[in-house]
């Protein structure tokens, strides 16, 4: 049986067979300000409040209060979620911030190795069954080869899989259209493209779905509006 | 063998508040893993020397404060409340006799 875990985030479920297969990578990528965070927000929220799982959103690089106020102005109120226990924002880029760059090195604070053992220790508590990581290009920064990045990656996707999370990884795309490091979308099960597009003095956002394992899904190019409650995909709308 | 985690001066293994700094230690490894050495060693740093030389469980209870102040946007208000019941119950009975130093 292939168990999904819905984003509930309107009309994009739809294009996935019902959303992400559960123990799976999610890659979420696309350039800066084209929502990857919200689509991150609204798949824990939308679990926490409609399917009652636990979920964690680690930030290595947005301030928690930042998360927090983003949300808020699509009145996604996070806090009771955590006094629930529901979801966990955990700012490791508070950490980050208040060490120097040599300490940062020396504790690997962003390193996948640390992320591991915390996510380890932090599953038996919260049981957790729902990810987000924002951003696996703040992580990759750490790794001084793409190699060691690489095995290093493929050894943290192997953890995630393992422990029952269905995971969404956040990254950047560059100005070329590529993903950072050009070895995320290896790791992951599936990509997930963002991205904004101006067409006679139209500007709007749209959707790809470029892969995903397990899943008979609609790789056509979908435009989606930001809300003010969140994203809604438009799945029976195609550009191009 | 623990390794101290403090390497300033007044805090290595002998000192008094040693083996109270490694519970906490413990304590928090078991929610955050690794980054347990680094909440708790970023704290005494922050704390000087006279403090330890001149421990007292009012001073222990501020360095308990301080690492649950690190240790909340990693675990979470809820639990946040739990450990700070455990820790603060693990200072007084350090102090009381109740642990063995």
């Amino acid at each position: 049986m292939n168990i999904r875990k819905a984003t509930h985030i309107p009309g994009f479920d739809e294009l996935v067979g019902g959303g992400f297969a559960d123990g799976t990578i999610n890659l979420i990528t696309g350039p800066p300000g084209s929502a990857k965070s919200l689509f991150g927000i609204q798949y824990l929220v939308n679990g926490a409040q409609l399917d009652d799982e636990v979920g964690i959103y680690l930030t290595l690089e947005e301030s928690r209060e930042s998360i927090l106020r983003a949300a808020k102005g699509f009145s996604i109120d996070i806090e009771p979620l955590e006094k629930e226990g529901k979801l966990y924002i955990v700012d490791l880029g508070k950490m980050r911030m208040e060490c120097s760059s040599a300490e940062e090195l020396e504790w690997g604070l962003a390193s996948f190795d640390t992320l591991n053992d915390f996510l380890k220790n932090h599953l038996t508590f919260s049981g957790a069954t729902r990810l987000v990581l924002d951003s696996v290009t703040a992580v990759g920064l750490y790794y001084k080869s793409t190699e060691l990045l690489r095995r290093e990656l493929f050894k943290f996707a192997r953890l995630l899989k393992t422990s029952g999370l269905t995971s969404i990884m956040i990254s950047e795309l560059t100005s070329d259209g590529e993903t950072r490091y050009g070895i995320e979308e290896f790791v992951a099960d599936s990509m997930v493209k963002l991205d904004y597009e101006s067409s006679s003095g139209e500007y709007r956002r749209t959707l790809t779905v470029k892969k995903m394992r397990f899943t008979k899904h609609d790789p056509l190019k979908h435009p989606f509006l930001v809300m003010d409650t969140g994203i809604e995909v438009s799945p029976d709308e195609v550009i191009g | 063998m623990n390794v101290c985690i403090h390497q300033g001066p007044g805090m290595g293994a002998d000192s008094d508040l040693h083996p109270l700094v490694m519970r906490y230690v413990d304590r928090l490894s078991g929610l955050v893993g690794f980054l347990s050495r680094f909440i708790v060693q970023k704290q005494c740093q922050c704390l000087n020397c006279g403090f330890c030389q001149d421990l007292n469980e009012e001073a222990a209870m501020k360095l308990c404060k301080a690492i649950l102040i690190e240790a909340q946007p990693l675990v979470g208000p809820l639990k946040s409340m739990e450990l700070e019941t455990e820790l603060m119950s693990m200072t007084r009975d350090y102090f009381n006799g109740g642990i063995a130093k």
